[in-house]
């Protein structure tokens, strides 16, 4: 092979990979041959030295070319390393550990060497021969090869023979490729592998995590037991599979079992040298393809293993198809998108070939990349297997992955033994145990007693204790008695009592409390409607709970309305329910379009609340605020709770649970020391400034997911206990609980462990349970399940069925999706199905959809939640239209079905739904409610209008802010070429791996972005940190504000952060004039500094800035500290002098790196002055070409607008620092500043101009600067003499 | 120890059965990667026949395509 050659489609994935991150030594791959016995050193090295000779590949060398990357053989065989490391306390310790720190430097594939074979002399009779080749040169097989080799050649110089055939050249490798390109073959496969993955999904792993390539590598291994071995064999004999086959069906069953999104597509690595005049030389060959196939769980599995086999056989039949060209033909390239998971591996054992005369091991030391996990069999079932799993560390821990093996194992045990995958366990015994009776043993005694019971219990023990509250009026635990007594009594009169329910409706009041009691204490059940909705659905849910009295005020539209003006106020309560009544009737969104009633028992309710009493501490002297609505069974323990504790409850006033300054009001007023907040209200009700420093004992959340953000925000805000509870209604409101501590990692708190007699459990779509970390199906079971849903005896069955845990109990299915931590602790993900929380409320979108088509107006709908502008969820409608209905028309219609928290907040109609290609609805096609009617947003100026210009030009095609580029036709060839375009138009390069995590067009607009303010020349940079208010200091001529690092230093616990010039961007236009420049950097400093007095200062030509810019922040009513002008002159000493020469503006880079120009009058010319500051390492040389220019073109820039300028007057002190050793014979002098600065005072300081800002001088500046802007902090009287700085 | 030697109906019939096709459809000059046979499944095969007839050179059966050649590296071996 002469000349550079492109690389092969195996290669080229490899590439890619590896540039995503060149100094991963992943790539390495390699094997040491351990060797006892007597070894010939001479014929060993006679033989590595032909070894390496025939081994072209090791010659190989590998760079990036103008049409994509390209390889050649250099012209030296690489020598054979030879170390003697006998002389070591422990030889082979030490060659180990060399052989591994070599193997972690990651090789330069353009300089070589791609690999190098060492032989060790660890003593007289043990030896070690150790090769490494990177991946682009050698797989698995090629060092294989190379070993075999080797053991023959030193055979034939030990024998004195000549040595069978070598290697072929590395040319036949591109034979074979040129072969199978554009052949029969090719398109046969091409067609088979289109056909299978047609329909694809996204295809998962077992743990969500982007595959990236890891420095490492975690193993985990373990013998295949014996018994198992055998057990394999028999299997697989028995249903006519081999045991490699039926291994890699069952390891793919067992991956199928984690998770539910998407598909489950293992890799499995085809060695692909049958065949071919490849099988004789090292080179890389490997193709990972995907196994795409579908366990059936039900399936005798006998038929399983078949239909298993038959697939891997197919695969085989057309393994010569690269991975690579599908993953790239498919859209599965960059960010999270995945051809496949996991790899299923196996593999003969690492054959240690044999010497004559001596003993050899082989160990493998390294095996390429390994993205995600890997589950290798090596060996042989027949004799000995072996089971590794390797997985990527950044992924999974040492726990996780000696978590899979052992599973694995008891998984493969399990399936010899079952005629159905079903039957098998995903977890191993111990697991399961721990999983379904460990973590719930929750029993705990509770009294067998009802609700009203422990009202009353409570009721008599402390009479005159304040019972109530609401606003000014209160109720004694005596009077409630009392009243709640006669309302029972007469409600029992009227024929209400056990099994019979009685509707309430009244707002917020002493009344409601009263009813609530009263309906308990005759033994019915309540059922809470909003008195404020008046929409059908009321009426609907008031007909099917079928009250046998409503409680609401006169006048609303019910039969047997007893309002409070009737209610009687003496009488006694009669017997009352028994635990297994009812207490209440709730209704919850329905899917297929009706609300359900959910009856929930005192057997269900009084265990949540003692449990509630007992884990809080909640008792006399607590005082528990009541404001969610009745309908929302939060109130249920509100209500409830102080009424059985002793403690107070306080109802809040009508339409206060929705102020956040209301309830902080109240807290603070009332003495709150417990209440509920939904996550989203609690997320404004941080914001508001009047909850800052609030001491609540207790805050529960509930009703949504709680954000780890936000615990952390709460602690910041509020002194208490943040509590996250969950529940559905079906479960006596809280099923589990976990004490927020701000410190929690995950995007959501979780939630947590079960109550009191109560279990969790978390199963697949078989209700096995699944193992931690993995996603299931919540379910609940235990004495808090209601009884079911009223007069829906089919639903109930439905979603209470029988626990298959616990025989004779339900469980109930919440729909919600959780996994568990490896803790214990429960999180939650999300729900499975169309039903979302809004503002926390449990709204189906089955039951929106359906009362939109119920209104006539629409022929086909679609609702989901979308957030709104401030994160909350909001419901929003797509629908077609029935005979020209518009969004209003609609709206309107259903303002009378449904209650506003039910509406949709838009309705777009459309001509038609968008489907995907199967006929399914296409919701991702579903056009964004704020994008309508136009086009979509343009792409913002700057770096995203210069990234849409680039992908245009590399993609061939416009491009927006929302440009996939991937997606939109890119590949990583093309990927390479918009790095280098961006790094030429911008002098940044944000790397491969950049596009890849970041593809959409914004986001790597933003990245490229944050990397900008991280190299510097964004226009802040923070040159230290503080919890004093920040100095500001305004750049000089040249556009950076890098000289004041020296001033930075020397401050004390303040920041010091330096506004920068837009012209360091090539793409920012020039400001029109000083003044416009000095607006937009008051723009920039009040955001940073939005209140108390604020410091700016600058040096040389920035002070001029500066001065300008308080200005202007006075103008706006800001009060400014220190405003400093270091050595600085006004406009009027620059305005007759001519424009800089481009010469002389260059050279001023020589003065901004702190060389005075004066004194190196020979360097002229950009190369020289680069090269001058490059030899004295001073960062500026080390600048990108484009951003020199914009620093020169600052130079020109700023100083042609200070010569335009006309200084304003400030009013405020100013503080000029004079560099008094200089402007000797000039007219510069301080007070030019006076008709400028009213209030001006002068310091002059024993220096020259350049060396202002030196670190000699630094601390009595900062003294000086200091002393101003302490005085302003304190607000005391301003200085207007001159204070000359001594030492 | 077996007095079986090795034979290319045997041959055949072990390939048939590794690559799930009936014998008939393994002729002599089919080629063995089209009908799916891979490294793994030679080596087995290779693991088994090397016991009827020892110093079999796996990478010379790489090499090849076809049964035919197969057949011919054992017979190379036993003259």
């Amino acid at each position: 092979m002469s000349g550079a050659r492109p690389l092969s489609a195996a290669q080229e994935g490899i590439w890619y990979a590896q540039a995503q991150d060149p100094s991963n030594p992943i790539f390495n791959t390699g094997q040491v041959l351990w060797i006892a016995g007597r070894l010939d050193e001479g014929a060993m090295r006679r033989a590595l030295a032909a070894l390496v000779e025939e081994t072209e590949a090791l010659r190989l060398r590998f760079a990036e070319g103008t049409d994509g990357p390209v390889q050649w053989l250099a012209g030296e065989v690489p020598e054979v390393g030879y170390v003697d490391v006998s002389a070591e306390e422990d030889p082979e310790s030490a060659a180990r550990d060399t052989i591994w720190q070599r193997l972690w430097q990651a090789a330069d594939l353009g300089a070589g060497p791609v690999g190098h074979v060492t032989l060790w002399r660890l003593g007289r009779d043990r030896w070690a021969v150790s090769q490494q080749v990177h991946h682009l040169a050698g797989d698995g097989y090629a060092n294989v090869l190379m070993t075999n080799r080797l053991a023959a050649l030193y055979a034939a110089c030990v024998a004195g023979e000549a040595p069978s055939e070598g290697f072929a050249g590395y040319g036949k490798m591109f034979e074979m490729e040129a072969a199978y390109a554009g052949s029969a073959r090719e398109a046969r496969d091409r067609a088979y592998w289109h056909e299978t993955l047609e329909g694809m999904g996204d295809v998962r792993s077992v743990k969500a995590g982007v595959p990236v390539s890891s420095g490492r590598f975690r193993r985990v291994e373990r013998p295949v037991p014996e018994a198992l071995r055998e057990a394999l064999l028999a299997r697989a004999e028995r249903a006519g599979v081999n045991w490699a086959e039926a291994v890699t069906v069952l390891s793919a069953a067992y991956l199928s079992r984690f998770g539910t999104e998407g598909e489950c597509v293992p890799g499995i690595p085809l060695m692909n040298r049958m065949g071919s005049s490849a099988a004789r030389v090292p080179c890389t060959q490997v193709n990972v393809l995907p196994f795409r196939f579908e366990p059936e769980e039900d399936a005798p599995l006998d038929a399983v293993l078949e239909a298993g086999a038959g697939a891997l056989a197919a695969m085989r039949r057309h393994g010569r198809y690269r991975g690579e060209c599908l993953r790239r033909e498919l859209g599965r390239v960059g960010s999270g998108r995945r051809l496949h998971g996991p790899l299923i591996n196996v593999l003969p054992f690492d054959p240690a070939p044999a010497l004559p005369g001596l003993h050899t091991e082989m160990e493998i030391t390294g095996a390429g990349s390994v993205d995600d996990m890997t589950i290798a069999f090596r060996g042989d079932a027949r004799v000995g297997l072996r089971l590794q799993v390797d997985a990527n560390p950044s992924i999974y821990d040492e726990d996780e992955i000696a978590g899979h093996l052992d599973r694995l194992i008891d998984f493969l045990g399990a399936a010899c033994a079952t005629e159905r995958l079903s039957e098998v366990p995903t977890l191993t015994p111990a697991e399961t145990e721990r999983h379904l009776r460990g973590r719930n043993a929750t029993a705990q005694e509770v009294p067998d007693v009802t609700l009203a019971g422990l009202i009353e219990e409570r009721m008599r023990a402390v009479p005159e204790a304040e019972a109530v509250r609401f606003g000014e009026a209160a109720l004694s635990f005596a009077e409630l008695d009392r009243r709640s007594a006669a309302l029972a009594g007469q409600l029992a009169g009227r024929g209400v009592g056990p099994g019979g329910r009685v509707a309430v409706a009244l707002p917020r009041s002493l009344e409601l409390i009263v009813a609530l009691v009263a309906v308990l204490r005759a033994g019915a059940a309540y059922v809470p409607l909003d008195p404020e909705d008046d929409s059908s659905r009321r009426a609907d849910m008031l007909e099917r709970a079928a009250p046998g009295v409503v409680l609401a005020k006169a006048g609303f539209p019910a039969e047997d309305v007893l309002p409070p003006e009737d209610w009687a106020s003496e009488g006694a309560a009669p017997a009352g329910p028994v635990p297994e009544d009812a207490a209440y009737v709730l209704f919850t969104s329905g899917s297929t379009g009706r609300p359900k009633g959910v009856v929930v028992s005192h057997r269900a309710i009084v265990n949540r609340l003692l449990w509630m009493r007992a884990a809080y501490g909640i008792g006399p002297g607590d005082r528990i605020l009541q404001k969610t609505p009745t309908t929302f069974d939060v109130s249920v323990w509100e209500f409830f709770l102080p009424l059985l504790s002793g403690a107070t409850l306080v109802v809040a006033p009508p339409g206060a649970h929705r102020d956040p300054s209301a309830i902080a009001g109240l807290i603070r007023d009332e003495g709150i020391t417990a209440l509920h907040f939904v996550p989203s209200m609690l997320s404004l009700f941080l914001e508001a400034p009047e909850a800052r420093g609030l001491r609540v004992a207790h805050v529960f959340a509930s009703g949504e997911a709680l954000p780890s953000a936000m615990a952390r925000r709460f602690h910041e805000v509020i002194a208490g206990r943040l509590h996250n509870l969950y529940g559905p209604t079906e479960a006596a409101v809280d099923v589990s609980f976990h004490e927020a501590s701000g410190a929690e990692e995950g995007a959501s708190v979780p939630i947590g462990r079960p109550v009191w007699n109560t279990r969790l459990y978390v199963l697949d779509a078989a209700l096995r349970p699944v193992p931690d970390g993995v996603t299931g199906r919540l379910y609940l079971a235990g004495r808090q399940l209601a009884e079911g849903y009223l007069g829906q005896p089919e639903l109930t069955s439905e979603r209470f069925v029988a626990d298959p845990f616990v025989p004779g109990e339900r469980m109930y299915d919440t729909g919600d999706l959780a996994f568990v931590r490896s803790d214990g602790e429960v999180v939650f993900e999300g729900r499975a199905d169309g039903q979302v929380k809004i503002r926390g409320v449990r709204v189906e979108t089955g039951e929106v959809e359906a009362a939109l088509l119920g209104t006539g107006l629409a022929l086909q709908c679609v609702v989901l939640a979308r957030d709104g502008l401030d994160g909350a969820a909001q419901l929003v409608a797509w629908a077609v239209a029935s005979g020209g209905a518009d969004e209003a028309a609609m709206q309107a219609a259903l303002e009378g079905c449904l209650p506003a928290a039910m509406r949709p907040a838009r309705i777009v109609v459309l001509e038609a739904l968008p489907l995907t290609p199967n006929g399914k609805l296409d919701r991702r096609a579903l056009p964004d409610p704020g994008r309508l009617g136009g086009a979509t947003r343009p792409p913002a100026p700057g770096m995203e209008a210069l990234l849409a210009g680039l992908y245009a030009e590399v993609l061939g095609e416009a491009a927006g802010p929302e440009t996939d580029f991937f997606l939109s036709g890119g590949d990583s060839l093309k990927a390479v070429r918009l790095t280098r375009r961006i790094a030429e138009a911008t002098g940044l390069d944000p790397g491969l791996g950049a596009v890849f995590e970041a593809p959409v067009l914004a986001d790597l607009a933003r990245r490229i972005g944050a990397a900008e303010r991280d190299s510097g020349l964004g226009p802040i940079l923070q040159l230290s940190g503080g919890r004093r208010p920040p100095v500001f200091a305004v750049h000089p001529a040249g556009g950076i504000a890098w000289c004041y690092r020296g001033l930075a230093a020397a401050l004390e616990d303040r920041p010091l952060i330096g506004v920068q010039s837009p012209l360091l961007d090539p793409t920012e236009p020039v400001p029109e004039s000083l003044s416009a420049l000095a607006r937009s950097y008051a723009d920039r400093i009040e955001a940073l500094a939005p209140e108390g007095p604020v410091h700016v200062m600058g040096w040389s030509l920035g002070g001029l800035i500066a001065h300008a810019a308080a200005a202007e922040l006075e103008a706006r009513g800001r009060e400014t500290g220190l405003v400093g002008l270091l050595d600085a002159y006004p406009s009027e000493c620059w305005r007759n002098e001519p424009e800089p020469a481009p010469g002389a503006a260059l050279r001023a880079l020589l003065a901004i790196a702190g060389y005075d120009p004066e004194a190196h009058p020979e360097l002229q010319g950009k190369a020289e002055i680069l090269a001058f500051l490059r030899d004295r390492g001073h960062p500026l040389a080390l600048l990108p070409e484009a951003v020199l220019d914009g620093v020169i073109r600052s130079v020109q820039a700023t100083n042609r607008l200070v010569r335009g300028h006309r200084e304003p007057v400030l009013r405020a002190p100013v503080l000029h620092v004079q560099a008094a050793l200089d402007h000797a014979g000039t007219d510069l002098r301080p007070d030019l500043w006076r008709p400028y600065a009213l209030g001006l005072s002068v310091a002059p300081l024993e220096c020259t101009h350049g060396a202002l800002l030196a670190e000699v001088h630094s601390e009595r500046l900062v003294q000086a600067l200091e002393r101003e802007m302490a005085r302003a902090e304190r607000g005391g009287a301003k200085a207007t003499h001159s204070t000359p700085i001594k030492a | 120890m077996s007095d079986e030697t090795l034979t290319l109906e045997m041959m055949r019939d072990d390939i048939a059965r590794a690559v799930r096709m009936p014998p008939e459809a393994v002729t002599d000059d089919e080629n063995l990667v089209d009908l799916g046979l891979d490294s793994l499944q030679a080596m087995d095969l290779l693991t088994k026949w090397e016991k009827l007839q020892p110093g079999l050179d796996y990478t010379a059966f790489m090499e090849r395509e076809t049964l035919g050649e197969w057949w011919e590296i054992v017979a190379r071996v036993r003259a």
